[in-house]
């Protein structure tokens, strides 16, 4: 595809938006910061199609963008003095034992440090491998395996504090 | 497997894993920026407006400029090395973004391994890649004078028209 | 709107690189490298070599620390050489006469070849001058030898001519430092010596 075929790229927008969108949002915890990150690397990408070789597969060569730019996002919240964690976050939101539902989820992601928060997403939502995830994060695979593993007991400790309360 | 998913935090994954309905108007935003047309995006960065129309007027007629001198037109340069016990051989440099698998090099008889590569005038830092993992300098070409990163580059010098 | 072209080209310049780099370099690299590419672009250096010598770390597999010290380096000698040359010097006589300091000509040496090429492009000479010492030829008579073609009026065609003979001197045999003096000396056009013939005695 010729970096300045405007529709194709279209094509390629409309078929991995879901995808995209999901992580942003999950990530960012906002789906209105999720769309100003995602809009962000898509037009990134685009500028950045001549220098694709296709020695990756297309959609790890955007994660790399995506996670740039959402790492940007937290960084400028940061600055901003803004919390991570949404405003009602001092309870978890109740719910049915076993049933997780969006605010729950996105409590739940908000209480993991965003490295975590990252690898958590990549591996278990995105089902990324890990050397795609190391590729795309720039984090050793051993490294990654341990913040899941401490990602995922952080949240069983969570959604056990939550069913219990 | 160590990182299998607990059961207990299965039907939370599940629920992580809809997508979110598609937005119209992000889409827009996207390829109309991609055009050239500067449609401002939702940004909390202090742009001017009047910045960003510039910005859009000149989009259309800039290109990525690596090598300023690259107004004469490229020419054919052929890269040749002996390496007989290489699987598989590649040229990364200046000139490809220093990609492994931009440029390989095919194998012409047992021991030997070319390639031709169109460059515009200029001067153009490389190294041969074998088989992924060991990196060699061009024995026919002069040393470049860094070596940043313990292995060797070459460079090519390709002289401009009138020259 | 003038002011704005040029503003709108250093964002491009700037997005366009970022875009190069993001879709290559692990973010703990850009972090590390960030800064540095930042400060060069707006000390008006040219950031093309920077992002090369990124992206070269990262093929080679070098951690963030090492590539953020070698972009680092590289800057310091891009300005270097501006100093040298001033604001008019184009990207290519900046990204050789950083070359040239990294191969150990002075700010002297840099100064002379340029000025040994009035109102022409003196990117070969320096990057000639460079190719000679990387192959042996003392820093000091790699310069005095380019300053003496240069002075005869060599164009690029000669320059890249004794670079090359040179090279093919060095390989025979011929030490460094008497293969470039001795090319210099042919390719300016000094007096040959005639070497007289003995003749054969025959039997």
């Amino acid at each position: 595809m010729l970096a300045g075929d405007v529709d194709a790229y279209g094509i390629i927008v409309d078929r991995y938006h879901g995808r995209f969108a999901r992580f942003a949002t999950r990530m960012l915890g906002s789906r209105e910061d999720a769309e100003e990150a995602l809009q962000d690397a898509l037009i990134r990408a685009y500028r950045a199609l001549g220098a694709y070789q296709h020695r990756e597969r297309f959609a790890a060569w955007f994660y790399r963008i995506l996670v740039n730019r959402c790492r940007s996002v937290l960084a400028q919240r940061q600055r901003r003095r803004a919390v991570e964690e949404p405003t009602a976050d001092q309870d978890s939101p109740t719910s049915d034992a076993g049933f997780v539902g969006r605010e729950q989820a996105t409590w739940l992601l908000s209480r993991l440090p965003a490295d975590q928060r990252e690898v958590f997403l990549l591996r278990y939502v995105e089902d990324l491998s890990y050397a795609d995830i190391a590729a795309i994060t720039g984090v050793g695979e051993s490294a990654l395996k341990m913040r899941v593993k401490r990602g995922l007991e952080q949240l069983r400790q969570l959604l056990r504090q939550g069913n219990d309360g | 497997m160590a990182d299998d998913l607990p059961p207990e935090l299965e039907a939370f994954v599940t629920g992580l894993r809809t997508t979110p309905s598609a937005n119209a108007a992000l889409r827009e935003r996207v390829l109309a920026s991609a055009r050239g047309l500067g449609v401002p995006r939702r940004s909390r960065l202090p742009v001017p407006r009047s910045l960003l129309i510039g910005l859009a007027a000149v989009l259309a007629v800039l290109v990525l400029r690596r090598h300023p001198e690259g107004r004469d037109p490229a020419r054919p340069v052929p890269f040749v090395l002996m390496a007989p016990k290489a699987g598989r051989v590649s040229i990364v440099g200046d000139f490809n973004d220093w990609d492994q698998a931009a440029t390989p090099l095919q194998r012409a008889g047992e021991h030997t391994w070319w390639v031709v590569v169109n460059l515009p005038p200029g001067r153009y830092r490389y190294s041969f890649v074998l088989d992924g993992t060991h990196w060699v300098a061009d024995p026919a070409a002069p040393r470049a004078a860094d070596n940043d990163f313990g292995a060797e580059s070459s460079v090519v010098t390709i002289l401009g028209k009138g020259s | 709107m003038a002011v704005y072209v040029v503003a709108a080209c250093s964002v491009t310049a700037a997005l366009s690189a970022q875009s190069r780099l993001e879709s290559r370099v692990p973010a703990p690299v850009l972090a590390a490298v960030g800064p540095t590419i930042d400060s060069a672009r707006a000390a008006g250096l040219p950031t093309g070599p920077l992002e090369d010598k990124v992206l070269e770390g990262v093929t080679k597999q070098a951690d963030a620390g090492r590539i953020a010290a070698a972009v680092r380096r590289l800057a310091g000698e891009l300005a270097a050489a501006r100093e040298a040359f001033g604001d008019r010097a184009t990207t290519r006589e900046l990204v050789a006469g950083a070359g040239g300091l990294r191969a150990g000509l002075t700010r002297g040496d840099l100064v002379r070849l340029r000025a040994a090429r009035p109102g022409q492009n003196t990117a070969l000479a320096l990057e000639v001058a460079t190719d000679l010492i990387t192959q042996g030829v003392p820093s000091d008579t790699a310069t005095r030898v380019v300053l003496k073609v240069l002075g005869a009026g060599a164009s690029d065609a000669d320059l890249e001519q004794l670079r090359m003979a040179v090279e093919r001197d060095i390989a025979g045999g011929v030490p460094a430092a008497v293969a470039a003096s001795v090319r210099a000396r042919v390719l300016s056009g000094s007096p040959a010596t005639t070497i007289p013939i003995t003749p054969r005695p025959q039997n």
